[in-house]
């Protein structure tokens, strides 16, 4: 296939060489011969001017001496032969009027013969293109010869090459493609010779060795990688599991929290609860005590008549003083087991609901009065007055009573236990501010205050300043959740104020239906 | 007529049936053409080409029939018949017809560079600057430029080509 390329390659030179060859020598002939006619002009100028025939052909027989010159011919002005030289070949002298250019196999130049721009006549020089043939394939030999000289050359390098180099080179590529196809980079190539194509070889060999290495290693990384990518999803699997198992960790501390929290609310609720009945039956054991005192003093009489009667030995002052005595002894008992009856009615209602949480209508400023009269007797113990006003005489809600008088019992009570150190008159004043549909319970005592330390973290959970002394520290943030959750209102302590501890309790009156 | 005929075309001429004077006056103009005068010379001043005849009254005849309405260098041609001795200043081509002293008329052009012309044996080796011979029935000519150099006047080597040459000769 190289051999065809340079075949045509070459024949393609020797064309083009050919043709501007011929145009060059075509060229040059004429060129030569339109030089060699200015020149002879100028030897026939004095022929012309002083009519010198002779002088004339003597100068254009000197063309004799040019190979490629078949004729000259002088015209004079007249455009009449003046003057003539023809070689062996005998040509026709042409008509002047001509233009110059090759005819048949020959060149026809023409040159005006002038001597300071005075014009005497006309040369006119014929070349033969013989010799210009002669020479062109002369060169075309000399061409064909070299390009058969390089043809035979580049053979023997072809030929040489081919076993020097493309035998070799097709060699290996055929050993690539068994590798290729059978995946075995084990196989080499066979070096047989020390030159660049042995080089290549040995190559050719470091690359397979080089790739085989690769491949070795590339399935180690392969192996290490899947280890890796099982050892990964393992430990995600295992990690997984952990942050599972935390989470229902969590959820169960949560749901553990939320009883405990429950519970130590019921706690809380049966704690006040419990100090309901403690004050229930505090309360009730006074009117219960005189109603026995006055029943046994009752009975007294009643026996100390009887015996007088059975004697009969009773007088009528006698009966007259019993009868007294019967009068005032009943009177005391209907006035004071009324009044237990009022109490256990009372704490009844309270109790009710303290632990049912039904929501009803009542009367704010009413239930207020209740809620105090329970503490009545602790208020005596610790001497302590409250006062109650209101800016409207009814004041209707439709809440959860309960609730309510859960609040108002625990910060009585915590008055009771944190306020009143040292204090001569002491005194809770439950301020009631109602508006269209909500109502301000505004509650302070005189007491020694909330220490600015716990004011701000006061209804948190566990705030106590009598942690050593049984206090839960849930009384206020139980009180808290209830006052915004079931009653839907808030409750802020007043750290402003200096004389005492201040509460300021907001409430809808009308809560909504749930 | 043949003179008209010999002026307007360039035929084949020889001397059979043309007049040697005839053949020579014409010659004369065509040596102007090869021959540049020097700037020194008297030719530029004069306003006629002013060919001075010494000797020779038939050439001078000659001479004005054929170049009364020729010109010269550009210049109308004067053709004066003028004595040997006669104040040559003026001339810018002297034909010798005849003279005892033709050194004289040499030296004379010399000075006031004119072109001599002659038709004689000796005259041409004596100096004259061109001078006509007969060379079998053909009129040539002989150029002695080391003449024309002398008087500072340079014939054209394409016109010393054509003619005989004098060869220069120690000349007491």
């Amino acid at each position: 296939m190289f051999m065809s390329i340079v075949i045509a390659i070459l024949m393609l030179y020797t064309s083009i060489n050919f043709v501007y060859r011929y145009n060059a020598n075509k060229t040059t002939l004429t060129y030569e011969t339109k030089f060699l006619a200015k020149l002879v002009s100028q030897y026939t100028i004095t022929p012309l001017v002083f009519q010198d025939n002779q002088g004339a052909k003597e100068s254009l027989q000197q063309l004799e001496n040019i190979q490629f010159i078949d004729s000259a011919l002088l015209y004079d002005l007249d455009n009449k032969l003046f003057a003539s030289y023809v070689k062996d070949k005998s040509v026709t002298p042409e008509d002047i009027n001509f233009v110059e250019g090759f005819y048949h196999d020959q060149l026809y130049i023409k040159v005006p013969v002038s001597y300071k721009e005075e014009h005497y006549g006309q040369l006119v020089l014929i070349a033969s293109t013989d010799s210009m043939y002669l020479k062109l394939s002369d060169e075309l030999l000399d061409i064909v010869l070299v390009l058969l000289l390089i043809l035979l050359i580049t053979y023997f390098i072809v030929a040489r090459s081919q076993s020097l180099i493309t035998a070799p080179i097709t060699k290996l590529a055929k050993l690539a493609q068994s590798i290729t196809r059978t995946q075995d980079y084990s196989l080499r190539a066979d070096k047989v010779y020390n030159d660049e194509v042995g080089t290549l070889y040995d190559e050719f060999n470091f690359m397979l060795s080089t790739l085989q290495r690769r491949g070795e290693e590339r399935d180690e990384a392969e192996a290490i990688s899947q280890q890796h990518q099982l050892h990964l999803e393992r430990l995600t699997e295992e990690l997984e599991q952990r942050v599972l198992d935390r989470t229902t960790e969590l959820q169960q501390s949560i749901e553990l929290i939320k009883q405990t929290q429950t519970q130590l609310v019921e706690a809380e609720k049966m704690s006040s609860l419990g100090n309901l009945v403690a004050g229930v039956a505090h309360e009730v054991n006074t009117p219960l005590g005189i109603s026995i005192t006055a029943s046994s003093i009752f009975s007294n009489e009643i026996q100390e008549v009887k015996t007088l009667l059975q004697n009969n030995q009773l007088t009528q002052t006698r009966l007259q003083t019993f009868l007294e005595t019967f009068e005032e002894a009943s009177a005391l008992l209907t006035l004071n087991l009324n009044r237990a009856a009022l109490l256990i009615k009372n704490f009844k209602q309270i109790a009710v609901d303290q632990t049912s949480e039904s929501r009803r209508e009542f009367e704010l400023n009413d239930y207020l009065r209740e809620i105090s009269s329970t503490f009545s007797s602790e208020f005596k113990r610790h001497k302590v007055t409250l006062h109650l006003s209101y800016n409207r005489d009814k004041v209707i809600m439709n809440s959860l009573p309960g609730v309510l008088s859960q609040v108002i019992v625990n910060l009585i009570q915590n008055s009771l236990i944190h306020a009143f150190v040292n204090t001569t008159g002491a005194t809770i004043t439950l301020e009631v501010i109602a508006k269209e549909n909500n109502v301000t319970i505004v509650y302070q005592d005189n007491g020694i205050g909330i220490d600015k330390s716990v004011q701000k973290n006061l209804f948190e959970p566990f705030v106590t300043t009598k942690r050593n002394e049984g206090g839960t520290g849930l009384g206020l943030n139980i009180t808290y959740n209830l006052v915004f959750q079931q009653l839907e209102g808030s409750i802020e302590v007043d750290t402003t104020y200096t004389h005492g501890a201040r509460f300021v309790i907001h409430l809808k009156t009308q809560l909504p239906e749930k | 007529m043949l003179r008209i005929l010999l002026l307007t075309t360039f035929i084949h001429l020889t001397l059979f049936g043309l007049e040697q004077n005839d053949l020579k006056a014409v010659f004369l103009e065509r040596f102007t053409r090869f021959i540049e005068w020097p700037v020194q010379s008297t030719l530029h001043q004069e306003t006629t080409f002013n060919v001075c005849v010494i000797n020779d009254t038939d050439f001078a005849k000659t001479l004005k029939n054929i170049y009364a309405n020729k010109t010269i260098k550009n210049r109308p041609v004067n053709v004066i018949n003028i004595l040997e001795n006669s104040n040559k200043k003026r001339c810018s081509l002297l034909y010798i017809g005849n003279s005892e002293h033709v050194s004289n008329l040499v030296s004379e052009a010399k000075k006031y560079h004119i072109l001599t012309v002659s038709h004689n044996e000796t005259f041409g080796s004596e100096g004259v600057m061109i001078n006509f011979y007969l060379d079998q029935q053909r009129m040539r000519y002989e150029i002695n430029n080391h003449s024309a150099k002398e008087s500072d006047l340079s014939i054209s080597y394409l016109l010393l080509k054509s003619a005989r040459l004098i060869p220069l000769k120690s000349i007491q």
